[in-house]
């Protein structure tokens, strides 16, 4: 189907370059190691660049699928090959391609071991990341989705720390513990769509068009939101997060925040609520709950976490609180907010994990209490580490801001006491991060070790700056992201507005009436 | 006087004819070629098992032939089996050859046993009569109880052997007995006799028969396919005998059961359709299954002994298997089927690897030996990282789509339950297939263990395998459309 850029058919190429990148490499000897670190920056920055193009062929007013493909995979199954963008996977894609590069390029000093096997398994997650966001096809969303646990796995296991083994395999059974039952969801979804249309079909499109009665709806929304929400990780599901974001190598940690979480709530924004509307509705009280649950509990954990990996973990917790809630309020300025916030999330996250990741390469300790005084030895990185932790603040002028800003207006909005303790986390964020900060930075330098430590490096600048840059950009003028995402958003709510006025009878003739 | 002969279309069974011959010459010139020269043996059986495949397509009109007086049937299910035995016993025979001049065991013997076992094997899948199955039966359990402990100086590979026989035994003669016992209640050993009485003649006087043969029927089938609770011999048997004969019995044998059991089951439309002797079968089956895939992933969990993991494995994979039986619709017969193939795709590479590589010991491995294997053989170790995220069932592999149409078809039946049950215990075995993946990859090597070199007839084996999961994980249509055209679907 033509697009706006010709014939490229660029979802494609964006999802499987690094894929075959990766292949290519298996072919090099393993003593190459230079090859391997320049030759994965090459193939994320070009990833990068042609992702680029998608904001110039976008069209910011359209909430349809752009750059569309379409091709048969496995017709007996009704299965195809289905790619599309719209305003809400455009900056997650974005997001995606940046964060894979910043997180190939922070570790060139970090990862000296097995350095071959580290960076194909970079370039595959990043394929599979970005195939989860394409795809709209169901089993080929599953396929990616399930398909991109395995390098993440590696990541962790492989090149982590001293608890490495353990987190690897924490995080992928809870995580395919949460993709099983949805893997459920979607037959009952498959043959429900068959019964009512004669056709065997996995695609998303069309299952949005289908109305299916509330029990049904109620059973399978439960179906998909466990596996979004263990992956999100909503509370109580998120266990296994901080043993993850500790034991992962510091490049694990910033893909992990900065891309893998925001695909829990992709998963919610995109199916969850479209599909099941009248189930979001009813649930919705609940889902909100438990987000606002995570967003104190979060930050009250995070505040008493002698770790600085740990605490941004758990900091992490009570950020993806903020978008379920911005998304559930289901009002434009809450989930526009939701998904300005998945971005914001993943930049100022990832930026924190960044450098964490740079003092721990420094002294190979990120205990708050080994640090102080650091602003003195490392200014630059003082300047840096000050405008990422004002972010993940929400200080106005900052990406954060905006984010957190939208969601509490759409929370108030939605209720008064929901609006009112979004903000008690607000107040939470800022003490555990200035805490930190503080802590960190100021005072006198009291380990001798600290004394001689070098400020950043030219590599550590480059890895920063598109951050920071992105930061200032969306808190001071978000126009551009914001008009892009509202079309598709505002699709999604008039489909769930929709979605309650239409009479929830069980047709006759079907054989898959849930026994519960 | 004249001599009435019954009117056979030997088209219809040249294959099976042909295996027989083939096994008898392979035994006599077992004892004339000379020992150097013992590979020709194993080359003319793999010559051998590829003609009987030719005859299956170029035989005309074999699919629809019937004969015999219905002992023999051709239809689109017998000939998928047929195919799926003779190319897993093929890929084995190729598998053996360094297993039969390492331990010095007599090829003659060895190689026509795999076939007659073979021959057992086709005669299950091919008929529609009781009495025919159970000859196939124990052509197949009889040569595989020889072959166990074909190794008979090696003490674990004798008492396995010995265990087979006695369990195998055991479960022909309650095998017999249903077969007996459904005979005296319909008067007829051909299925589709019984259903047809099934369907005009409600039961009469002798109403128990039938639900107690179909019990004891199943009960046999049950400890043939090693469902839980008779499931105990599988574990012993497969760590004891000799990998390569290991490998054989997981896949080909287990499928022949599972052949036998959908064609008993399905075709003597029993279950669900009828309610024999008001015994809610589908339930106990639904039972069977869930009990089987979960007791087989959790006793797997604690193995230590890679064979001995992987035989549990294969339990609980017969429970998935279990799942399609349940379901009892034509499509899930398909999916049985796919599942047969991927099964022994996937199982058949991992075993070729295990066999590889515990080397002259012969006695399994411990998953310790798999320590840092990602780091002296990185090709090999990639490799059974897919066999195992296959088995797991993990997208883009064969044993993701096997299992994703045995659950669609049981979704579509309703059974939303057992399927919850099935994907759960899915997660359940992703922890110990993924330990020997942990194994590899992150620990570092141990420098004591040393890898045997990987012989070339293994490694042709191993990458067909490889192949065949990954193109039918990604690219499934073409088989599915071909297994669903020959099931009549």
């Amino acid at each position: 189907m033509p697009n706006s850029l010709g014939n490229f058919p660029i979802l494609s190429v964006l999802t499987f370059l690094p894929a075959l990148g990766a292949l290519a490499f298996l072919a090099v000897p393993r003593n190459r190691e230079s090859f391997f670190r320049q030759g994965a920056f090459a193939v994320s920055l070009l990833n990068f660049l042609i992702s680029l193009l998608l904001l110039k062929g976008f069209i910011p007013s359209s909430a349809e699928m752009q750059f569309v493909e379409w091709r048969q995979w496995i017709p007996g199954l009704g299965a195809s090959y289905h790619l599309g963008l719209d305003g809400i996977t455009l900056f997650l894609v974005l997001l995606t391609t940046l964060i894979s590069m910043i997180a190939i390029l922070s570790s060139f000093s970090a990862i000296n071991k097995k350095v071959k096997e580290y960076y194909i398994s970079l370039l595959f997650l990043e394929t599979g990341m970005i195939g989860v966001f394409l795809s709209l096809d169901m089993l080929l969303f599953y396929f990616f989705w399930e398909a991109m646990l395995i390098p993440m796995y590696f990541l962790i296991g492989i090149w982590g720390h001293e608890r490495r083994i353990y987190a690897a395999v924490k995080f992928i059974l809870y995580t395919m513990a949460g993709s099983a039952f949805m893997l459920v969801g979607i037959l009952v979804m498959y043959f429900y769509h068959y019964h009512l249309t004669g056709a065997f079909s996995f695609d998303l499109l069309s299952w949005n068009t289908m109305e299916l009665p509330f029990k049904l709806q109620f059973w399978l929304f439960l179906a998909f939101f466990v596996a979004f929400a263990i992956k999100v990780p909503l509370f109580p599901f998120h266990t296994w997060l901080p043993d993850a974001h500790v034991e992962a190598p510091t490049a694990g940690s910033v893909i992990l925040a900065g891309v893998l979480l925001k695909m829990g709530t992709y998963g919610l924004l995109r199916f969850c609520i479209p599909l099941f509307p009248v189930a979001t509705l009813q649930l919705l009280p609940y889902v909100c709950t438990l987000a606002l649950i995570g967003i104190i509990y979060g930050g009250l954990v995070a505040m008493v976490q002698p770790d600085m990996k740990k605490l941004v973990a758990y900091s992490s917790v009570a950020h993806l609180g903020y978008v379920v809630l911005g998304l559930f309020v289901l009002n434009p300025q809450g989930m526009v907010g939701g998904l300005l916030q998945m971005v914001n999330h993943g930049l100022s996250t990832g930026a924190l994990f960044l450098m964490v990741g740079m003092l721990y390469e420094r002294r190979h300790t990120r205990l708050i209490e080994d640090f102080g005084g650091i602003a003195k030895v490392m200014p630059a990185y003082f300047a840096f580490f000050l405008i990422v932790t004002l972010s993940s603040i929400g200080l106005p002028m900052l990406n954060g801001f905006v984010g957190e800003f939208n969601i509490i207006l759409g929370a108030f909005s939605y209720s008064v006491l929901y609006g009112v303790i979004a903000n008690f986390g607000i107040i939470i964020a800022a003490v555990y991060m200035l805490w930190m900060f503080q802590r960190v930075m100021f005072g006198e330098v009291t380990r001798e070790e600290n004394k001689i430590l070098k400020d950043l490096n030219l590599r550590e600048y480059l890895v920063l700056i598109p951050l920071v840059i992105l930061m200032f950009w969306i808190g001071i003028y978000p126009k551009p992201f914001i008009s892009r995402m509202e079309p598709s958003i505002n699709k999604i709510i008039s489909r769930c507005q929709a979605g309650t006025t239409v009479d929830c009878q069980i047709p006759s003739g079907i054989s898959m009436e849930l026994n519960k | 006087m004249k001599v009435l002969m019954p009117s056979i279309d030997y088209m219809a069974i040249m294959p099976q004819t042909l295996l027989g011959v083939a096994g008898l010459v392979i035994l006599l010139l077992g004892l004339f070629v000379p020992r150097r020269r013992q590979d020709l043996l194993a080359v003319l059986s793999i010559i051998f098992l590829n003609i009987s495949v030719l005859f299956l397509f170029t035989g005309k009109g074999l699919l629809g032939s019937v004969t015999l007086n219905q002992m023999v049937t051709w239809d689109g299910f017998s000939i998928l089996f047929t195919l799926l035995f003779v190319v897993s016993s093929a890929f084995t025979v190729a598998l053996s050859i360094p297993f039969v001049n390492r331990e010095n065991v007599h090829p003659g013997e060895y190689y026509s046993l795999l076939i007659f076992a073979t021959l057992g094997m086709v005669l299950m899948a091919t008929t529609t009569d009781l009495l025919i199955l159970f000859l196939g039966l124990e052509l197949m359990s009889i040569a595989l109880y020889i072959l166990a402990s074909i190794t008979r100086n090696n003490d674990k590979a004798a008492e396995a052997g010995m265990k087979y026989l006695i369990m195998g035994a055991f479960s022909s003669a309650f095998l017999l007995y249903g077969i007996a016992f459904m005979y005296g209640a319909t008067g007829s050993t051909n299925l589709v006799e019984i259903a047809s009485y099934m369907n005009i003649s409600p039961m009469g006087a002798y109403e128990w028969m039938l639900p107690a043969g179909l019990g004891l029927v199943l009960i046999g089938f049950g400890f043939k396919v090693g469902l839980v609770p008779f499931h105990m011999w599988i574990p012993d048997v497969y760590e004891g005998a000799p990998t390569v004969v290991t490998t054989f019995m997981s896949i080909g044998p287990k499928a022949a059961g599972f052949a036998a059991l959908a064609r008993f089951l399905l075709l003597g439309p029993f279950i669900p359709n009828h309610e024999v002797g008001n015994i809610p079968w589908p339930i106990l089956l639904a039972g069977l299954a869930g009990l089987t895939m979960t007791i087989g992933n959790l006793i797997a969990i604690a193995q230590t002994n890679i064979k001995r993991m992987l035989a549990y494995s294969s339990i609980a994979h017969a429970g998935y298997v279990m799942v399609g039986l349940v379901t009892a619709s034509p499509k899930s017969v398909s999916a049985i089927y796919f599942y047969m193939v991927a099964y022994f795709l996937m199982n058949m590479g991992a075993f070729a690897i295990v066999y590889a590589l515990q080397g002259e010991n012969g006695r399994g491995l411990a998953l310790k030996r798999f320590m840092g294997l990602a780091y002296k053989k990185p090709g090999l170790a990639l490799v059974f990282s897919v066999f195992l995220l296959s088995l797991t069932g993990f997208p883009l592999t064969a044993g993701f789509m096997g299992k994703f149409n045995l659950f669609r078809e049981a979704v579509d039946a309703g059974l939303i339950g057992l399927v919850i049950v099935a994907v759960l215990n899915s997660v359940v075995s992703a922890y110990y297939y993924l330990r020997v993946v942990v194994f590899m990859y992150m620990h570092d090597p141990d420098e004591s263990v040393t890898v045997p070199e990987i012989p070339s007839m293994v490694g042709f084996v191993v990458a067909l395998c490889l192949v065949g999961v990954l193109y039918f994980g990604i690219l499934p249509g073409g088989i599915l459309k071909v297994i669903n055209l020959l099931m009549g679907n």
